[in-house]
């Protein structure tokens, strides 16, 4: 560890209304890279969801965020001060970022309101009394202030976490898979409140998660990671509408990609000509993102599509559609389609995409 | 319900014959300054064993738990193999190393130092009782810092709180209750213990029951004395029982590794500290038995002795395991399986031989034999009975955790598949238990080969086991002939804490 200049002291902040500043940050343990090169800024007031599978890395970015870990190269710059660079290496306790786990990782042997007014043993008591008054209701547990974590629901235990590190007033809160843990039903519940919380006390957040309807519904801001490296960031609309490469296209959202011919204006594939949003590629192979909301399926024996399962979801069904005479080398696409008409394995359907599509040269 | 009456048998015939000796009798007895005395004596002893065993384990758990001190892997077991010294052992040693005429003394000798402290009596029960009774401590404590939750210490720094603070706030309240259960567990092991306080010649009730038997025909005194010090142990048990049910721990999900702490300068000054204590607690012991062994082979040791006491103690250690074993199966299948009282009284019955020190489980099973079971008096059938009820929770512990891993589910699915209960037992749940019910075996065995009171007071005349032979030839001074049973005992003992540690340090 490099534990060098080991100051809170401010150095010069690159860019004033970014809370967080990461450039360059790498990180690998034993041969495995998890972070390789990371540049990712988090603007003060908005919640940046940091969205990729399991293993992308996103939780080494968060924990070398917090201190719990230095990088082997680039820096960090935490509410304007260089927290970890070449040199430098701010430990946890002096960077003023709070962390919600996934677990919760309150402190059994402490009361809630113990919990809640750890970190501001600084202060004088009635201050602190305040504070944690403050939070607890913020949070909407004024009443269980005397409770031991062992006492609580999940739903109790998670906001005992977020007012937890709320109270300091951190320049930042990491929150790392907060919902994994509980059940579909509370994790929806869970997901509005949080957000609502964290909109009213203002706070900063990067919310770390792997899934991408989570990302997608709470986020100002959401950074895509694959392999150790910021695959896309941008407005959750952005990212799903203009995915940056077609790994992007398929993990946020479902899609297929279908190969076709570029002639420069348009594109030529197995589905018919598809017309092109945004960028289109140089005349030659390429790569089409079909969504499954995209394609409209009719009824027609001499269509070329032949459905292969269709599953009933109530409000729709998913079906999967084989393309081509041949089915061996054939295409395999999904639609998301009504339900008020209801296809079986074995229906020929004439398959029409019925919006432009984001394509890559291949 | 057999498995529970006999579990029970010792605790209820000591009431009855303490009864005997009529209830003003019973009062006079209990209610002398001798009592009190031995009261204090071994509460003040079991004290300071166990504050000294928690000043001891809790800092050699941390260090080797968490902690970058130099040669870890190491330290971790060797500081478990004091667990392996028998208590009358460990007296040995220390008598052998501090004693009069011991190793220390022939050192110091020359440089003109002509006497050392007093051994015998408290110092030289405190010292052996503490360095066998801390890894009870080290245990524990390790046990639950591998438990621990990273991230409660993650977050606690996040929260602006550093490392020396966050140690004092979080990681040891987190280690408080653990520490406190293997504290409890040194106060029992101290008050149980005969071996030691015998040869160190200091009375506590263990030490003053045995010599009212032997020395009086009063039976009676005895047995009041023994049931006074059955509900002293039955306390701390309670206690402890108590402590462990309002612990709050929670225990890691993430398979992520505690971070290391480096101890910077301190590294050495551990490790050192670190090599005293097993110095002390083991190395020494070792060192002196092989020496007295070297000396006693030049006088020519009795082999064939050791060997014979060798034999009788696998016999005796053999069949009690067995017996152990065999009769906690029921209790565990019935405690795993089933819930409702039967199951639990039952289980709780069969617990009652873990709170009853061996002194009163040998005693009141002599007062039974003579008696009423006068066919089995003096033979080994009744050494077997007592180890039974003696390591019966040992062997339903293991056996119970095997059970429960197996899902009722299999048996279910055997059942319906045409299997009768008997089939099921004997085809499915048998094979897949039957590593536990070794594994049960073998621990239960390797503790009944050190046990000494009961050996003593319930083996037949002129029969000797390894621990009888250390004990007799070290209170009649011939150190030279115990050394060769107590290593063999030492070697014997180590085997299963080894694979203990090390799985403990994975």
């Amino acid at each position: 560890m490099t534990e060098g200049r080991d100051t809170g002291a401010a150095s010069p902040a690159p860019n004033q209304a970014a809370a967080v500043a990461c450039t360059g940050l790498r990180r690998s343990y034993d041969q495995v890279v998890a972070l390789d090169g990371i540049d990712l800024e988090v603007r003060t007031g908005e919640l940046l969801a940091v969205l990729g599978p399991s293993g992308c890395g996103k939780t080494t970015l968060l924990r070398l965020i917090a201190g719990f870990e230095p990088p082997d190269a680039g820096t960090v710059v935490v509410g304007g001060h260089l927290v970890a660079g070449i040199g430098v290496f701010v430990p946890p306790e002096r960077r003023r970022v709070g962390i919600v786990v996934q677990d919760h990782a309150l402190f059994p042997h402490l009361t809630v309101t113990d919990n809640v007014g750890y970190g501001l043993s600084g202060r004088r008591k009635g201050q602190r009394a305040t504070r944690v008054a403050e939070v607890l209701e913020l949070v909407g547990l004024e009443d269980l202030g005397g409770r031991y974590p062992a006492e609580l629901s999940g739903g109790q235990q998670q906001r005992v976490a977020i007012a937890r590190a709320l109270a300091p007033h951190p320049s930042v809160v990491l929150l790392d898979e907060p919902f994994a843990n509980l059940d579909a039903v509370l994790r929806a519940r869970m997901r509005t409140e949080v957000a609502r919380i964290l909109r009213i006390a203002g706070a900063t957040v990067v919310l770390v998660t792997h899934d991408q309807e989570e990302a997608l519904s709470l986020a100002d801001r959401v950074a895509v990671l694959n392999r150790g490296r910021v695959a896309q960031v941008g407005r959750p609309d952005q990212v799903y509408r203009r995915p940056a490469d077609p790994f992007v296209a398929r993990f946020v959202g479902d899609a297929d990609l279908v190969s076709a011919t570029s002639d420069g204006s348009s594109l030529d594939s197995p589905l018919g000509r598809l017309k092109v949003s945004g960028a289109v590629p140089a005349p030659g192979p390429a790569v089409a993102v079909v969504r499954p909301e995209a394609l409209r399926l009719t009824s027609a024996p001499t269509g070329l599509g032949r459905v292969l399962t269709a599953t009933y979801f109530g409000h729709d069904q998913l079906v999967e559609v084989a393309v081509g005479d041949n089915a061996s080398n054939g295409l395999v696409v999904r639609a998301r389609v009504g339900s008020e008409r209801l296809f079986s394995s074995g229906d020929q359907v004439h398959v029409d995409v019925a919006e432009d599509v984001v394509a890559f040269p291949a | 319900m057999l498995v529970a009456a006999i579990a029970v048998l010792p605790a209820v015939y000591l009431v009855i014959r303490a009864r005997e000796a009529g209830l003003g009798a019973t009062a006079d007895l209990v209610l002398t300054t001798r009592t009190a005395q031995l009261l204090g004596r071994s509460l003040g002893l079991a004290a300071a064993v166990t504050v000294t065993a928690v000043l001891i384990g809790v800092p050699v758990g941390w260090l080797t738990a968490r902690t970058d001190l130099p040669g870890r892997r190491l330290f971790t077991v060797l500081t478990a193999l004091p667990l392996a010294v028998p208590s009358y052992v460990a007296a040995l040693a220390v008598v052998a190393a501090f004693g009069p005429r011991g190793t220390i003394a022939r050192w110091l000798g020359p440089l003109g130092v002509d006497r050392l402290p007093e051994l015998y009596g408290f110092p030289g029960a405190w010292l052996a009782l503490s360095l066998s009774t801390f890894p009870y401590v080290t245990l524990t404590v390790r046990g639950a810092l591998r438990r621990l939750d990273p991230a409660l210490e993650e977050v606690s720094r996040s929260l602006g709180v550093g490392s020396w603070e966050t140690f004092l706030r979080v990681t040891l309240p987190q280690m408080a209750p653990a520490a406190a259960a293997g504290a409890l567990l040194a106060a029992l092991y101290t008050l149980a213990d005969f071996g030691a306080v015998s040869l160190l010649r200091y009375d506590t009730f263990t030490r003053a029951i045995y010599v009212q038997y032997k020395g009086s025909l009063d039976y009676s005194a005895a047995a009041v004395l023994a049931l006074v010090l059955a509900v002293m142990s039955l306390a701390v048990v309670a206690v402890e029982s108590r402590m462990r049910s309002r612990t709050r721990i929670v225990s890691s999900r993430t398979a992520r590794q505690p971070r290391v702490v480096p101890l910077g300068r301190w590294r050495l000054a551990a490790a050192g500290a670190m090599a005293l204590i097993v110095v002390l607690g083991l190395a020494l012991p070792v060192a002196t038995l092989v020496t007295w062994l070297v000396v006693g082979a030049q006088e020519g040791v009795d082999l064939a002795g050791t060997l014979r006491a060798a034999v009788h103690s696998a016999q005796a250690s053999g069949l009690g395991a067995l017996a152990a074993v065999g009769a906690a199966w029921p209790v565990a299948v019935l405690s795993a399986r089933r819930r409702g009282s039967v199951a639990r009284w039952t289980e709780r019955a069969a617990y009652v031989g873990y709170a009853l020190p061996g002194l009163v489980v040998a005693l009141s099973l002599v007062f039974f034999g003579a008696r009423v079971a006068t066919a089995l008096y003096q033979t080994v059938a009744m050494l077997v009975l007592a180890y039974l009820v003696l390591f019966l929770p040992q062997g339903l512990g293991a056996l119970r955790s095997t059970i429960a891993q197996v899902s009722p589910r299999l048996e279910e699915a055997s059942r319906s598949l045409g299997a009768s209960r008997l089939k099921t037992t004997l085809r499915v749940l048998l094979p897949l238990v039957r590593p536990g019910a070794a594994a049960a075996f073998a621990l239960v065995f390797l503790t009944a080969m050190k046990e000494l009171p009961a050996a003593l007071l319930l083996g037949p005349t002129g029969w000797d086991t390894l621990a009888t032979r250390v004990w007799a030839s070290t209170s009649e001074g011939f150190l030279a002939r115990a050394a060769a049973p107590a290593l063999l005992l030492i070697a014997v003992s180590s085997v299963p804490l080894v694979f203990l540690a090390l799985r403990d340090n994975r």
